[in-house]
């Protein structure tokens, strides 16, 4: 894979869900994350006047490129788009990103369970990895089970560290979690799957990492 | 200046977290409970809202429901200051919630959690 096309097709996805307390877990996480050689697509529930500062608090962190997805917004690797609120966020193709109004989903718009269920199997697609972190509510857990289903990866937060365990515990319900972890090890875990480094984030307490292979 | 608006029917816990935030240069209204608090915003509160759950009268859930039927939320963000974890009461209250600290607290993960959202309030 060409790590430094800045616009060829990425043939590695990350989506993530997040809800209450989710803007200081993903500030940390994407915090801890170098340029990845994969595109990270976020829906963070939130009002619409602090997605530009959110943008904003992310971009002073990490070296990738990240900002407001806009409709048609091809992906690619180092880039990180935050779904702007009381849009659906989706893909297409797992190739560009669609943005629409619509109605709620789960009482929320954009919907983490919408943006990851728009993921598909696809030649090429090397790694699709779902995460779902803190959050009222239950958004995210049919979205995480389809990525499963797919045969991707998924992380819910651990309910240790989050400021509510809701969102990431009906996954964890669904049965479809590959790991439980808190917000540093997702990071490195992050790292290490996309960079195909060995070490992975196996050494934290709460982990429970099953055999779960990337490439199945 | 930065606002904080604590609404919480234990005037003791209030004067406590008020005493804090003072130290941390932040300016504190109180309410004693959800009547209290679309009071202030009404009366034109922006800022940052910790808001208990146990109250009389109206709620913390009864609250931000209000808040959000009457468009008052305006440019403040909600966090959660209570005893109890969500408990199914919050359906549709989902994007309402920015933050949410159990009681009891560490000052610091207060401390984190407000200065945190007032970095998302900058102009």
């Amino acid at each position: 894979m060409n790590q430094t096309a800045p616009f060829g097709p990425s043939r590695s996805i990350i989506l993530i869900g997040a809800s209450t307390g989710g803007t200081r877990v993903l500030a940390e996480i994407i915090g801890r994350l170098p340029r990845l050689p994969a595109c990270i697509v976020i829906v963070q529930h939130m009002p619409a006047f602090i997605n530009a500062s959110f943008v904003q608090t992310l971009s002073r962190s990490t070296p990738a490129e990240v900002r407001l997805a806009r409709h048609g917004d091809r992906l690619h690797d180092g880039l990180i788009l935050l779904a702007p609120s009381d849009l659906h966020c989706t893909l297409i193709a797992n190739r560009s990103i669609c943005l629409a109004p619509g109605a709620a989903v789960n009482y929320v718009c954009p919907s983490v369970d919408l943006l990851m269920q728009s993921a598909r199997k696809q030649v090429g697609l090397q790694l699709l990895i779902g995460v779902l972190l803190t959050g009222m509510g239950k958004d995210g857990a049919a979205g995480m089970l389809h990525i499963r289903n797919l045969g991707g990866f998924t992380i819910a937060q651990n309910r240790g560290s989050c400021a509510v365990h809701g969102m990431p515990a009906e996954a964890v319900n669904l049965g479809c979690v590959d790991v439980e972890l808190p917000p540093l090890s997702i990071a490195r875990l992050l790292e290490a799957k996309t960079t195909g480094l060995q070490h992975h984030a196996a050494d934290a307490p709460a982990a429970r990492l099953r055999s779960a292979d990337l490439a199945r | 200046m930065k606002t904080v608006m604590i609404v919480d029917d234990e005037p003791s816990l209030a004067q406590v977290v008020s005493q804090f935030l003072r130290k941390w240069n932040y300016d504190v209204v109180t309410a004693s409970n959800g009547v209290g608090c679309l009071a202030h915003m009404r009366n034109g509160f922006q800022g940052v809202i910790l808001m208990d759950v146990a109250m009389p009268e109206l709620n913390g859930w009864q609250t931000i429901r209000a808040l959000k039927n009457e468009d008052l939320l305006g440019k403040s963000l909600v966090c959660m200051l209570t005893g109890l974890e969500p408990a199914g009461d919050q359906a549709g209250l989902e994007d309402c919630v920015f933050d949410y600290l159990v009681k009891p607290f560490r000052f610091e993960a207060l401390d984190e959690m407000v200065s945190s959202a007032f970095d998302l309030l900058r102009p």
